[in-house]
């Protein structure tokens, strides 16, 4: 018997290593272009050509971070970015939140009705430029506003944010009532509250999707004041896009083409922020994902 | 009326009220211009033009105009720096300069009616000329600057329709032009192909005057080497040197002529020795699978630039620009250029029109300065600004007539602070040959060679299809065809299996409609042709 117990546990040592190793081989394989972006962008321009970058750059250099970061207009587009990705979050937060609550309620007068509005609008679009009319009939074109006004209402975040209401006790709420609560007392004391993880992931997807966002910066937007890091980005990359048809007939060998550590440079300068705040919204990540599920 | 009924009644009407609602917008819009910085006074422009077709301008009244530039690769997206402040000072226009994010931008400005005052675009040069979304020029010289002298070639290559030219390209010159100046080169839109110099001196400097030569080179380098790639190429330079010396007077997708009749490309009698040329040099090892999968045009410079290619195919500065990034580097080996014409059947022919034209938008609040502002990039003063620089402080000219620069027009971050070059909105191609010549370079070489056997028919150039025509679509299908089918052929493992995948593509493209392509393009080509006579 205990002769038994003992290959029974090795057996589970052996399957814990094999898994270990694999997963970590995986994750090695996953993560390893990301380090590669990194270590590029300290690196030279030449270097990136020339073979011989794996772990470490060759030449260590700050002179790419230097190159773009000394320009104003990554600061002014970093400011904006960041001004952008607060207040389209807490904006998308609370107006996705006010909007489902309401909706969760079952006895909604006109309730089928706004459902069958708000998924019409999920799954059709009348495309870019009726939306780019749109935007302009209402006077939002080339100002900070277009940033967040249309993306206040996530569509698919209001029905996860409606089963989400849904599931909180009504006794809570009853309770809340007979204390004398009136509904927006209800939603801010005791709904809101309670809603933690909800708000957390509509946050964090709100966030991140401000974030990269740069169609809206280089369609809506024509002031230079207002353009994004991502907008910025798009730029560094186009410039090395340029048809080679094109230079040539451009007579020119080089537009200023962006070395490659350059272009990963500006790359990590646009990730890096939203990579350093995710660790602490994570825990909240996983529980989101399992938001709106059907639950037992 | 049940409470069910009366439900749906509500319903219906909330519908109906919701749809009045989303039709109605602002009507008319906001007309605001879509660069918020155009200003555009209205009236005069305050200047008066000189002889030169340059203007002093009254710095009281100074025009801002928008300009979109619809390339998103634009290295300049401001007007600011010595070249533009001149131009301002002599025509009193300064621009606001927006540039392309992207291809799509262009055609959300048309749809949307919000076009700024001026639009400079290749892509969309011929969705442009249409009297709705333009200004003719012809109308607005004739209005505003009938002194501003245009050759009657570009107008009629330009001409539409409708009688109308509503651009000129830059960068195009007749075969006379080029001819009168020696030292007026072709672009860099040229191909070529370098190899090691130190590779080929430790071979015993075998000559490469021939493409059999080439190829036995490209063998001694793959025995004794057998870790370096024998020829690595540029994604987008893979065919054209190599259909230039083999003889076929057409790059993929565009047009050749013979004896007055046109055919596409791909119909050539010499493609097929083209194919198994390519096909040759994969069955040796001479060029790898993957570099038909490259997907940017960087991996064959990493390839060169680190030692490992002997052969690198690009355009004619590629020797010039890998060495410059070898020295950088630290390494000590070094690319020479091959001679332009290595076989006796090379031919080149440039049927090209010029690049990229500006249009005066119908949204252009100033059409007269901005005619005004074109006519003074036309002239000579103009030309010699934008494409070298402020005279005096930047170049002379010497006396052979070529201009002395005081930078190396390589330099591209001087290049760019002064804006030389980049703001030709309009210029010819003998001014903006005269920057490619660079005496002692290899690429003033090479070019001086090219333009040598260079042969002009700007005819073909004309057949050109019209933006969602049918014509257009049987184009853009067999050349999508083409391109994929093209790689199953240079992959083949035999020649039997090339001449197979051949005519298995000819039948194709002729069931996509190439003869009614073929059909058509004569049918424009015996129309337009007669201009150039």
């Amino acid at each position: 018997m205990a002769g038994t117990v003992w290959s029974q546990v090795q057996k589970d040592r052996v399957m814990d290593i094999s898994v270990t190793v694999i997963l970590t081989l995986m994750m090695l394989t996953m993560l390893y272009p990301f380090y590669y972006v990194l270590i590029l962008s300290f690196s030279k321009g030449t270097d990136a050509l020339v073979s011989g970058v794996y772990l470490w750059p060759k030449n260590f250099t700050w002179e790419n971070y230097y190159h773009l970061l000394r320009d104003p207009k990554w600061y002014q587009a970093f400011l904006v970015t960041v001004a952008r990705t607060v207040s389209g979050a807490f904006l998308g937060v609370t107006f996705t939140c006010l909007v489902a609550y309401g909706l969760s309620h079952r006895d909604l007068l006109f309730g089928k009705v706004y459902f069958i509005i708000v998924i019409f609008a999920m799954y059709f679009t009348g495309g870019l430029i009726p939306y780019y009319v749109v935007l302009r009939a209402v006077g939002l074109l080339n100002s900070f506003a277009v940033y967040i006004v249309p993306t206040m209402l996530s569509t698919f975040f209001l029905l996860v944010a409606i089963s989400f209401f849904r599931e909180i006790p009504n006794e809570l709420k009853e309770a809340a009532h007979i204390d004398g609560a009136n509904e927006w007392t209800i939603f801010y004391r005791v709904v809101l509250p309670v809603s933690t993880p909800l708000i957390a992931t509509i946050s964090l997807f709100t966030g991140v999707g401000q974030w990269n966002a740069w169609l809206d910066s280089a369609y809506f937007v024509q002031s230079e004041q207002l353009r994004t890091l991502a907008f910025r980005m798009i730029e560094v990359i186009n410039k090395s896009n340029a048809p080679s048809d094109a230079i040539g007939a451009a007579n020119s060998v080089s537009t200023g083409v962006t070395s490659y550590s350059l272009q990963v440079t500006a790359m990590v300068i646009s990730i890096a922020p939203i990579l350093c705040v995710y660790p602490f919204l994570q825990k909240y990540f996983i529980q989101g994902i399992m938001l709106g599920s059907v639950k037992g | 009326m049940s409470k069910n009924r009366l439900r749906q009644v509500l319903v219906v009407l909330l519908s109906v009220m919701l749809l009045i609602l989303a039709a109605c917008g602002k009507s008319g819009g906001n007309n605001a211009p879509a660069n918020q910085g155009s200003s555009g006074s209205s009236g005069s422009s305050g200047s008066s033009a000189n002889a030169d077709g340059g203007q002093k301008a009254n710095t009281d009244e100074i025009v801002e105009l928008s300009l979109f530039i619809d390339m998103p690769w634009y290295p300049l997206k401001e007007w600011k720096g010595p070249v533009a402040e001149k131009i301002t000072e002599k025509t009193g226009v300064k621009l606001n300069v927006t540039v392309a994010t992207d291809d799509n931008q262009l055609p959300l400005m048309i749809a949307s009616g919000e076009l700024p005052d001026l639009v400079f675009t290749y892509f969309g040069i011929n969705r442009l000329s249409d009297s709705k979304l333009s200004y003719p020029w012809n109308e607005l010289i004739e209005q505003y600057a009938p002194d501003f002298e245009i050759d009657k070639t570009r107008i009629a290559i330009h001409t539409m329709d409708d009688g109308n030219f509503y651009t000129l390209r830059n960068a195009f010159a007749t075969k006379e032009e080029m001819d009168s100046n020696p030292y007026a080169l072709g672009n860099d839109g040229n191909p070529a192909i370098a190899v090691r110099e130190d590779i080929l001196q430790e071979l015993g400097n075998p000559p490469i005057n021939s493409l059999d030569n080439f190829v036995n080179v490209l063998g001694l380098v793959k025995e004794k080497y057998p870790d370096m790639i024998p020829l690595t190429m540029d994604i987008n330079w893979i065919e054209e040197y190599f259909q230039q010396q083999l003889g076929v007077e057409a790059a993929f997708e565009q047009w050749y002529e013979n004896d007055g009749v046109v055919d596409y490309a791909i119909s050539h009698p010499k493609m097929l020795d083209f194919y198994k040329f390519m096909n040759n040099l994969y069955r040796k090892g001479y060029i790898l699978a993957e570099n038909f999968a490259y997907a940017n045009d960087q991996i064959d410079d990493q390839y060169a630039v680190s030692g490992k290619a002997f052969a690198h195919a690009h355009t004619v500065s590629v020797a010039d620009s890998d060495n410059i990034k070898i020295k950088d580097a630290g390494e000590n080996f070094s690319f020479k250029l091959l001679p332009s014409v290595i076989s006796d059947e090379a031919v080149m022919v440039n049927s090209g029109l010029g690049f990229a034209g500006t249009f005066i938008t119908r949204s252009n609040k100033n059409p007269e300065a901005s005619i005004k502002f074109m006519q003074f990039l036309a002239s000579q003063e103009g030309k010699e600004l934008v494409m070298f620089g402020i005279e005096g402080e930047h170049w002379t000219w010497n006396e052979k007539g070529y201009p002395d620069l005081k930078y190396d027009p390589s330099d591209t971050e001087f290049v760019n602070s002064v804006g030389v070059k980049w703001w030709y909105l309009y210029n010819d191609g003998v001014m903006e040959g005269l920057l490619s010549y660079v005496p002692g370079t290899q690429k003033t070489q090479a070019l001086l060679e090219r333009k040598e056997h260079t042969i002009y028919k700007p005819e073909l150039g004309l057949i050109q299809t019209q933006p969602d025509s049918e014509e257009a679509t049987i184009k853009s299908k067999i050349d999508e065809m083409v391109k994929n089918e093209s790689v199953k052929i240079y992959l083949a493992q035999s020649e039997d299996e090339v001449v197979k995948n051949y005519n298995a593509m000819m039948d194709n493209a002729r069931k996509q409609g190439l003869d009614k392509l073929v059909a058509w393009a004569n049918e424009i080509y015996q129309k337009k042709a007669p201009l150039f006579k």
